[in-house]
C-alpha cells in the first residue's frame, strides 16, 4: 500500500524536519522554547482577567481552565492555519524531490503536537499545585489526544489541499478559526447551555467538545463520553482518508499550480 | 535481453488551466480586464508523446533548445510530476534528481543539513550516517560542518549540496546540466566526480546538457525534443548532428 511505504520512507524526514523547524524556531528569539509556554500563559491572565475582574464571574481554578483551553485550542489551529500554505512553503524541495505531500502535514503536527505536549505538562503540574493530585482518571487524556489528533490531521489534509488552489484561503482560515475559537469555549464553560442543546453541541463543535474532555481528565477526574469520542474518531478518520486522496490524486497537479 | 532500467512509454505532460484562484484576478475578470485574464491559456502542452527507453547501466542525453520540456521530463522520471498520458515505468529500487540544497535550512549547521537534505531524498538515516564522512571529506569544509549553513559563503554552501548529490547516489541519476561549483579547483574536481557517477557501469543516467561536447563524450543515445516534441532518439553522434544542423538553420 502507497500510504504505508511513502510513511515509512519519509516519516523520519518529517520528524527530523520538525525537530530542525523547532530548533529553527527557539534560536531566531531570545526566549527560545520559552514562547511555546509564554504564549498560553499570558493570554490566559488576559482572558483571566477579562472574565473574573472585568465581568466578575467567579469559577474555581479558572486560570487553569483557560490555560487548559488555550493549550489544546493552539494546537489545533496552529496545526490547521500552517497546513494551509505548508505546501507553497515547501516549493523549492517539491521541485527537485517526490516527497508525499501529506508528509508536510505530517510534519507541521508534530511540531505542534510537541507544543502542546509541553503545554499540558505543565497544566498537570500546575492541577497538582492547585490540590489536583495525579489520578487513575487523567489517563482519560490519552484517548482524547488520540481522537484530537486524527481530526486535526483530517482537517490540515483538506486545508493544505484547499490552499494550493486559492491563495486567499488563508486570510479565510483566520476568520473561521477565529469563529471556532469563540464557540469552543476555551474562556468560558459551556454548561449554561440547556441539556439537548449542549448533547446536539457535542456533535457538531469537536473541538469545544474535546477541549472539555481534556479539561475531565485532568482538572475534574470525570468520566469520559466515550461515546462521542468514537463519533468524532469516525469523523476524524473519515475526513482523514478523504485528505489523504485529494492530496494523492493531486499531487501531479500541486506542482504544476505552485 | 535484459528490460531497460527506464521505459518512457508515449509521455504527455500537460499544464491545465492550473493558475490559482485568487479574489483579484476573479475581480479582474469581473471588470472586463480582459487583457489580464485573456492571457491565461487553457493548457500548456509540455511534452508530447515522449517514447524511450534506458537499459542498465546506460546513459542517455537529452537535448533541446530552451523551453523545450527536458527539466519537465527529468521530473517526470523522478516522479515530481505524473504524465497526464502515457507511462513511465522504472525497474530499479532508487532514483534522484541531481539538484543543490535540497531541504537545507540556514540555522542548522552543515552535518545536519546532510541529514535532513538526506532524509528528503528518501535515504534512510543508516545510509545517510554511513556516507556522511565521506560528504564532508568531499565538501573540503572540515571544521565548518559544526556550524550554520547562514554562516557559510556560497562556495561554501555550493560545495556541501553538491557534496550530498554526489555521494549519496542511487541506482538512476537523473541530471539538469553538469554542475560545476565552487573555486576553480573544486569545479574540476566535482566535474571529475560526475564523470565518475556517469561512467559506473552500475548506474543508469539520464542527463540534459547544452554541450553537446559532454553529451558526445558521455552518452550511448540521445533524445532530441523540440517544443515538447520527440524529434528524434537513437545513436548520440547522429541525432546531436542533426540536431546542431537544425540549431544551425534556425
Amino acid at each position: 500500500m502507497r500510504f504505508a511505504r511513502d510513511v515509512r520512507k519519509y516519516f523520519p524526514f518529517a520528524l527530523y524536519s520538525a525537530f530542525a523547524d523547532l530548533k529553527s524556531q527557539v534560536q531566531g528569539s531570545y526566549l527560545g522554547w520559552m514562547w511555546w509556554v509564554l504564549d498560553p500563559l499570558l493570554f490566559m491572565l488576559v482572558y483571566s482577567f477579562i472574565v473574573e475582574v472585568v465581568f466578575g464571574t467567579n469559577m474555581e481554578n479558572f486560570p487553569l481552565y483557560v490555560f487548559i483551553g488555550l493549550t489544546s485550542w493552539n494546537f489545533f489551529a496552529a496545526t490547521v492555519q500552517s497546513s494551509v500554505g505548508v505546501i507553497r512553503s515547501y516549493r523549492s524541495v517539491l521541485q527537485k524531490s517526490p516527497i508525499p505531500k501529506f508528509i508536510l502535514v505530517v510534519m507541521t503536527l508534530i511540531i505542534n503536537l510537541i507544543k502542546m505536549g509541553i503545554g499540558l505538562m505543565l497544566s498537570f503540574f500546575a492541577a497538582m499545585v492547585l490540590g489536583i493530585f495525579p489520578n487513575a482518571g487523567m489517563l482519560g487524556i490519552f484517548p482524547v489526544m488520540v481522537v484530537y489528533i486524527v481530526l486535526t490531521f483530517g482537517a490540515s489534509l483538506i486545508g493544505a489541499h484547499i490552499g494550493v488552489y486559492i491563495v486567499d484561503f488563508n486570510n479565510v482560515m483566520v476568520v473561521l478559526l477565529r469563529l471556532l475559537f469563540y464557540l469552543s469555549g476555551v474562556f468560558f464553560t459551556l454548561d449554561r447551555l440547556p441539556g439537548k442543546a449542549k448533547e446536539l453541541y457535542n456533535f457538531v463543535c469537536p473541538t469545544g467538545f474535546l477541549l472539555e474532555q481534556f479539561r475531565f481528565a485532568l482538572m475534574y477526574s470525570q468520566p469520559l463520553s466515550y461515546l462521542v469520542l468514537g463519533y468524532w474518531l469516525a469523523v476524524g478518520i473519515g475526513l482523514s482518508a478523504f485528505g489523504l486522496w485529494l492530496t494523492y490524486s493531486h499531487e501531479n497537479t500541486y506542482m504544476k499550480v505552485i | 535481453m535484459d528490460e531497460p532500467v527506464i521505459s518512457v512509454d508515449n509521455v504527455s505532460v500537460v499544464y491545465k488551466n492550473t493558475t490559482s484562484f485568487s479574489y483579484r484576478k476573479l475581480a479582474q475578470q469581473l471588470i472586463g480586464n480582459r487583457s489580464q485574464s485573456q492571457r491565461a491559456s487553457p493548457s500548456f502542452t509540455a511534452l508530447s508523446g515522449i517514447t524511450f527507453d534506458v537499459a542498465y547501466g546506460e546513459t542517455v542525453g537529452v537535448v533541446g533548445e530552451n523551453g523545450s520540456g527536458k527539466s519537465t521530463l527529468l521530473r517526470a522520471i523522478a516522479g515530481i510530476y505524473t504524465p497526464d498520458e502515457g507511462t513511465i515505468v522504472l525497474r530499479c529500487p532508487t532514483v534522484s534528481l541531481l539538484a543543490l540544497g535540497i531541504g537545507f535550512q540556514s540555522r542548522l549547521t552543515g552535518m545536519e543539513n546532510i541529514l535532513l537534505s538526506g532524509l528528503a531524498m528518501g535515504f534512510s538515516k543508516k545510509e545517510i550516517a554511513e556516507k556522511t564522512s565521506e560528504i564532508i571529506e568531499f565538501s573540503e569544509l572540515e571544521d565548518f560542518i559544526d556550524k550554520p549553513v547562514k554562516a557559510y559563503s556560497s562556495g561554501m554552501y555550493s560545495k556541501l549540496s553538491f557534496a550530498i548529490n554526489a555521494i549519496l547516489t542511487t541506482d538512476v541519476l537523473l541530471i539538469d546540466e553538469v554542475l560545476s561549483v565552487g573555486d576553480m579547483r573544486f569545479q574540476v574536481k566535482s566535474r571529475d566526480k560526475l564523470m565518475e557517477l556517469v561512467a559506473d557501469k552500475k548506474r543508469s543516467v539520464v542527463i540534459v546538457s547544452h554541450s553537446q561536447d559532454v553529451l558526445k563524450q558521455m552518452c550511448n543515445r540521445v533524445l532530441w525534443i523540440s517544443k515538447g516534441r520527440q524529434v528524434d532518439f537513437g545513436l548520440s553522434g547522429e541525432v546531436i548532428s542533426a540536431y546542431e544542423s537544425f540549431m544551425m538553420q534556425d
